[in-house]
């Protein structure tokens, strides 16, 4: 967590367009500056493919070419294994993201009213963000019985605290003359939460939930590959002790092309609600 | 930028007087002010001491000072937002726990919520004390004209220009009618051309619906311009040096800045705060 949350998207005032008229020229500078970093990616891609292909020519047995890692993945579509195995992994993501989400927002936004849970909780926060929760997994898992259980722990545990840490951070920033503004109109406590806190601590929010997303994942293959061996975390294990490197590479790709799918959704609903900010258009 | 004329204009006819009208603020109407022995203070220090200070209904006081003097602590005691150390501010005869009902402030930096609309901003004032939605929004767009913010209902405050911020903030102040306007160096965070704009309408729109009224400000054109007394703070821990009436017309606009009672009054708020300056 090298950047400060929630000021990402906060870039340079350049990319934020006046309400007026929108001159072409305008227009056609906003839309080189989208296609130059697409173009750059796209040739790095096509780069990291032709570098994975000669890899895999000169070395087949550690580094599948990427035409026989597709092939690995069809297969495994076919005889059902990968779609099960997506589905369950999919739902203790699902579950355990979504658990980590409403106590790390819950948490971090009762840190901002109430001074005493601040004080006495917060270096906990950080300090439990700081444990390396994949590390911590095996002894969860056996604390728990290995079970779903277990395992939805294991991810809540790795996505949690980024959540609540940002969450903490935004509601602890809410600018003071906003909550005396309320108070001169006599706002009620509730109407504090609506007008006030939630609307300046959503977008810090879902920045702590986009990196949360992709501890989820993390937490997820680690929960997976213990004893109870399940879902793609399971497949994955199972290819590596194999020496199985095609379905190895393959499914790593499909977790990142998943992983970066869910970060996109999660940067466009904090995007959505970061929509009054100076910087975001 | 909109001239006093066209907004006074843009206002739907004898809409001014209308509201004057439905909610009873003729002339003189507001709130009475008492501070009663007013000490403020911040920890161990001592920010002003004894304040007192009697404001009639439909009074403007202004409070001019050296910077740290505490006007706007004084101002914030009114509202109710720190309690004084010692002493008791009274609206209406009533000791001051938490802003009173009827009581409007008008910050220095605005005090817009950023991710409300101008027209949402302006409705908030309605909103939390129960208002209905359709009610709420249709009370903002009668004032955002007033303000001369017409087309910019749906803009967010940081589209806007300072100066058109703080009309949106003067917007929603006026919504809930007060009966005491709090103003906390309202122009201070604005250009001079603005500043000098957004002066005469707050003028022209207090004369429409003249309520009594705090000005804190830095400017002594301003402090006179409104004032019908201004109060001089000065000293360490600060009192009140000096309490001048401003003995102009209660009909002012622009012409009474050249005025030879204007120039006079101004020269002598200037050296009074000047001594209050060099005696810290």
């Amino acid at each position: 967590m090298g950047t400060s949350p929630a000021t990402h998207d906060a870039t340079s005032p350049d990319t934020y367009s006046a309400p007026s008229p929108v001159n072409a020229r305008r227009r056609t500078a906003a839309l080189r500056r989208r296609l130059i970093p697409l173009a750059i990616s796209t040739l790095g891609l096509l780069a990291g493919l032709g570098l994975w292909q000669w890899a895999g020519q000169r070395d087949p047995v550690l580094f599948a070419t990427p035409g026989r890692s597709l092939s690995a993945l069809a297969t495994l579509t076919e005889d059902g294994t990968l779609p099960s195995a997506l589905l369950s992994s999919g739902r203790l993501l699902v579950v355990g993201l979504a658990l980590a989400i409403v106590a790390g927002v819950g948490f971090g936004l009762l840190l901002s009213r109430a001074r005493l849970l601040r004080g006495s909780t917060d270096w906990l926060l950080f300090a439990l963000q700081s444990v390396p929760i994949v590390a911590l997994a095996p002894l969860i898992l056996s604390a728990f019985g290995f079970g779903l259980p277990a395992k939805t722990l294991v991810v809540f545990l790795t996505a949690v605290f980024p959540i609540a840490v940002n969450t903490a951070e935004g509601a602890h920033r809410v600018p003071a003359t906003l909550l005396e503004v309320a108070r001169t109109f006599r706002s009620s406590e509730w109407r504090i939460w609506k007008d006030v806190l939630l609307p300046h601590t959503v977008p810090y929010a879902m920045t702590g939930v986009r990196q949360g997303i992709a501890m989820a994942f993390v937490g997820t293959l680690a929960a997976e590959f213990f004893l109870n061996a399940s879902g793609v975390g399971g497949l994955l294990l199972a290819a590596s002790t194999r020496f199985d490197s095609a379905t190895v590479l393959g499914l790593t790709l499909l977790v990142s092309v998943l992983a970066v799918a869910l970060m996109g959704c999660g940067r466009a609903v904090e995007g959505y609600f970061a929509r009054w900010r100076e910087a975001t258009s | 930028m909109t001239t006093i004329k066209s907004v006074a204009r843009a206002v739907p006819a004898g809409s001014g007087n209308d509201t004057r009208a439905a909610d009873g603020t003729g002339a003189g109407s507001g709130a009475t002010v008492l501070l009663d022995g007013l000490t403020m203070r911040f920890g161990e220090r001592t920010v002003s001491k004894d304040i007192n200070l009697t404001i009639g209904a439909g009074e403007v006081l202004s409070i001019v000072g050296p910077s740290g003097c505490g006007k706007t602590t004084l101002l914030r005691a009114v509202a109710g937002l720190i309690p004084p150390a010692e002493g008791a501010v009274r609206i209406d005869g009533h000791a001051v726990d938490g802003t009173p009902d009827g009581v409007a402030m008008v910050f220095q930096h605005f005090g817009l919520f950023p991710w409300k609309t101008v027209e949402s901003n302006v409705a908030y004032a309605l909103r939390v004390r129960g208002t209905g939605k359709k009610e709420a929004l249709d009370r903002a767009r009668e004032l955002i004209t007033l303000v001369g913010l017409s087309g910019f209902e749906k803009s967010y405050p940081h589209q806007l220009s300072g100066g058109m911020q703080q009309r949106t903030g003067l917007a929603r102040a006026l919504a809930v009618r007060p009966r005491l306007l709090l103003m906390d160096e309202p122009f201070g965070a604005l250009d001079a051309q603005t500043r000098e704009v957004l002066q005469f309408e707050l003028l022209r729109i207090w004369q429409d619906h003249p309520v009594t009224m705090l000005f804190v400000t830095h400017s002594i054109d301003e402090a006179v311009l409104f004032g019908n007394r201004i109060a001089v703070l000065g000293g360490r821990p600060s009192g009140v040096t000096e309490l001048i009436d401003v003995t102009l017309p209660p009909d002012r606009d622009r012409s009474v800045l050249a005025t030879p009672e204007f120039l006079a009054i101004r020269e002598r708020v200037w050296s009074l705060v000047m001594n209050a300056e060099s005696g810290r």
